[in-house]
């Protein structure tokens, strides 16, 4: 509890909150989020409204949902790295971090207070967007594993995605390169992955494996849409022809954990000044 | 006497580039201590490091007892740095900027708004409590700044040029305040180029040259140690030219010119040679009306330093070369 308290009454963290809200732009930004997303459900949800007049298809309902879910990951996937990027290298570019560093503050502070104020406003965004869940839940055929699943699978990568920018912009102290990597790096798994998945199907190799190979299984895994798609869709076919042993899902949710962990580890290491030579031994003078 | 700052052989590389070689300095409680040298000496390299803010490449260095590297967190507590260059956030006023800081270093929020008050009032910023502060002028930013670094009441201000960008009215002020800091018992290190604004501020002076600390000491100590003895300018009354000669006479006198009304007599020897030779001059029947040792300015004391310094260097270049 008191752990809690001392993280909210950090300085960084309130000053940061204060200043988006304090930024015009902010309400904007929230209104066009929500529009966007919003606008589509209720688009799909009207055609799907249509086609279906004489029968209840509640299994479609479940790909309105996934549609939902990927959504918001792709929003997310743009939205968070524009937020993150600049944490660090902006306050590098406005000359106030030599004396940030000064104060008591220690780098470790510093990094987490700028990555709980930035996600804590993505996930008003993302509790902005609930009663659009809510909407597709009361059209059936989603249970609520389905719902903190896929809540705990955003959360995830939110929180890898948050971590990933203020990596780029600790390490790099140009804004716009560290923006640019961060997409790059965003893209990369987004649309890399899904790009190596096919281009090795083309191998005869292994086709012949049909695709019963460990690399296939971690691609998938560190996909966010696939491995989303394997808890929610699992049981209705999209994975069961090929046997897979892996758990995507978990797989996902774990290896981003810990890279997020070691993202912002590495990061307290590069913002501090005078950095720590805990690991490997320092050299001793003759 | 506390000792606040202690470097022993401070060394500092960027690559091939050694901004800082070998500096060794004590810098006692409650001293204001002014680092003067030309662009690129050093000063704001060893205030860094001095700050946390760098790690020296060897050599150690110690603020209040504490290593800079080792403990840079209880260096930090002690000292309010305020960089050459600073930014400060948009979307706060004077006074949220300086409560900020304040919370970084862990105060409350009363306290914080208390401080914040009474050093805007010190800095003469009050009237400015709820503008914006990236709308104030480079000059109010400044003294903004100053106000920043002594939110958390610190012994020691590392202070690198702070009076650059000001105008000669706002550079009065800004020693006025940093006078009234040092009388409080703050020990400063201030760095500048604008040499005689140093002299009367700081007890004592370190220059600075290509990494290298070539003179420390008292502005005395110093002009003493570039120009071993003292000119004294002396009026007479009458019998110019007989006094002129009489004191090229004089063992103790290395050199005499004179202009009009005075005579200007370099010195071999400290106070006492002076308050003989007057007494000699008196007794020799010589209307004295002024007797007085003539105000060094500094700015020659630091162009003779530099100037000696590059002589020693070439001379040891030379004698390298012959053997
Ligand atoms: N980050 C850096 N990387 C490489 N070289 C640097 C760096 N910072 C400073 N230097 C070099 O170190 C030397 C000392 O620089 P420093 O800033 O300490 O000088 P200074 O005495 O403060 O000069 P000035 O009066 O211009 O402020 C310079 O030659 C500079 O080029
Ligand atoms: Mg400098």
């Amino acid at each position: 509890m008191k752990l809690i308290q001392k993280l909210f009454h950090n300085p960084i963290l309130s000053k940061e909150l204060q200043w988006r809200m304090r930024v015009k732009k902010t309400p904007w930004l929230i209104a066009l989020y929500l529009v966007i997303v919003a606008g589509i459900v209720f688009t799909v949800l009207s055609l799907q409204d249509l086609n279906r007049v004489a029968t209840f298809d509640s299994g479609a309902n479940i790909w309105v949902y996934t549609g939902l879910s990927f959504l918001n990951l792709l929003m997310l996937a743009f939205i968070v790295p524009g937020i993150t990027a600049g944490l660090i290298s902006g306050e590098r570019e406005r000359q106030t971090l030599d004396v940030l560093l000064t104060t008591n503050l220690s780098s470790s502070q510093i990094i987490y207070s700028k990555w709980i104020a930035s996600l804590s406003f993505v996930l008003m965004l993302l509790l902005l967007s609930s009663p659009l869940y809510v909407i597709v839940y009361l059209y059936g055929g989603i249970s609520p594993a389905h719902i903190w699943q896929s809540i705990l699978h955003l959360m995830v990568t939110v929180l890898f995605l948050g971590s990933l920018g203020i990596f780029y912009s600790t390490w790099i102290k140009r804004t716009g390169i560290a923006t640019v990597l961060t997409y790059a790096s965003v893209a990369f798994i987004g649309i890399g992955l899904p790009l190596i998945y096919i281009l090795m199907w083309q191998f005869p190799y292994f086709q012949v494996l049909n695709g019963q190979h460990w690399i296939f299984n971690a691609l998938l895994s560190l996909h966010p849409a696939s491995s989303l798609a394997y808890v929610i869709s699992g049981d209705f076919g999209l994975f069961s022809n090929g046997n897979h042993s892996w758990h995507f899902y978990w797989i996902y949710i774990g290896f981003y954990t810990v890279l997020s962990a070691i993202l912002m580890f590495w990061s307290t290491y590069l913002l501090s000044p005078i950095r720590f030579r805990r690991f490997g031994f320092s050299k001793k003078v003759k | 006497m506390c000792i606040v700052i202690q470097t022993k052989g401070l060394f500092k590389a960027y690559g091939k580039m050694e901004a800082v070689q070998n500096l060794d300095l004590t810098i006692e409680e409650g001293t204001v201590f002014g680092f003067i040298g030309p662009n690129g000496a050093g000063k704001s390299t060893t205030m860094q490091i001095l700050a946390t803010l760098l790690k020296p490449t060897s050599g150690q260095a110690w603020v209040a007892g504490f290593d800079v590297v080792k403990e840079a967190a209880e260096v930090r507590k002690r000292i309010g740095y305020m960089p050459d260059f600073f930014g400060v956030y948009d979307n706060l006023t004077a006074l949220e900027y300086l409560e900020f800081y304040g919370a970084c270093y862990g105060l409350s929020q009363e306290t914080c708004t208390q401080v914040g008050l009474e050093l805007l009032e010190l800095v003469n910023l009050l009237d400015k409590r709820d503008e914006q502060v990236d709308l104030l002028s480079r000059g109010m930013k400044q003294r903004l700044g100053l106000a920043r670094a002594l939110v958390h009441d610190p012994d020691l201000l590392i202070l690198d040029e702070p009076a650059s960008g000001l105008d000669p009215r706002a550079r009065i002020e800004f020693r006025a305040i940093l006078k009234e800091l040092g009388q409080m018992g703050k020990t400063i290190l201030i760095s500048s180029h604008i040499l005689p604004e140093l002299g009367d501020l700081c007890d004592a002076i370190g220059v600075m040259e290509q990494g290298k600390l070539i003179a420390q000491g008292s502005v005395a100590d110093i002009t003493a140690q570039i120009q071993p003895g003292r000119v004294v300018k002396i009026t007479v009354l009458d019998r110019m030219e007989e006094a002129l000669k009489w004191l090229e006479m004089q063992e103790e006198v290395e050199q005499v010119q004179s202009d009009k009304e005075t005579l200007t007599v370099r010195l071999d020897g400290d106070e006492i040679v002076q308050a003989q030779l007057l007494s000699k001059l008196v007794g020799a029947g010589f209307t004295i009306s002024q007797f007085a040792e003539a105000q060094v300015n500094i700015e020659d004391v630091f162009m003779n330093v530099i100037r000696s310094h590059v002589e020693v260097s070439e001379n040891e270049v030379d004698s390298e070369t012959i053997s």
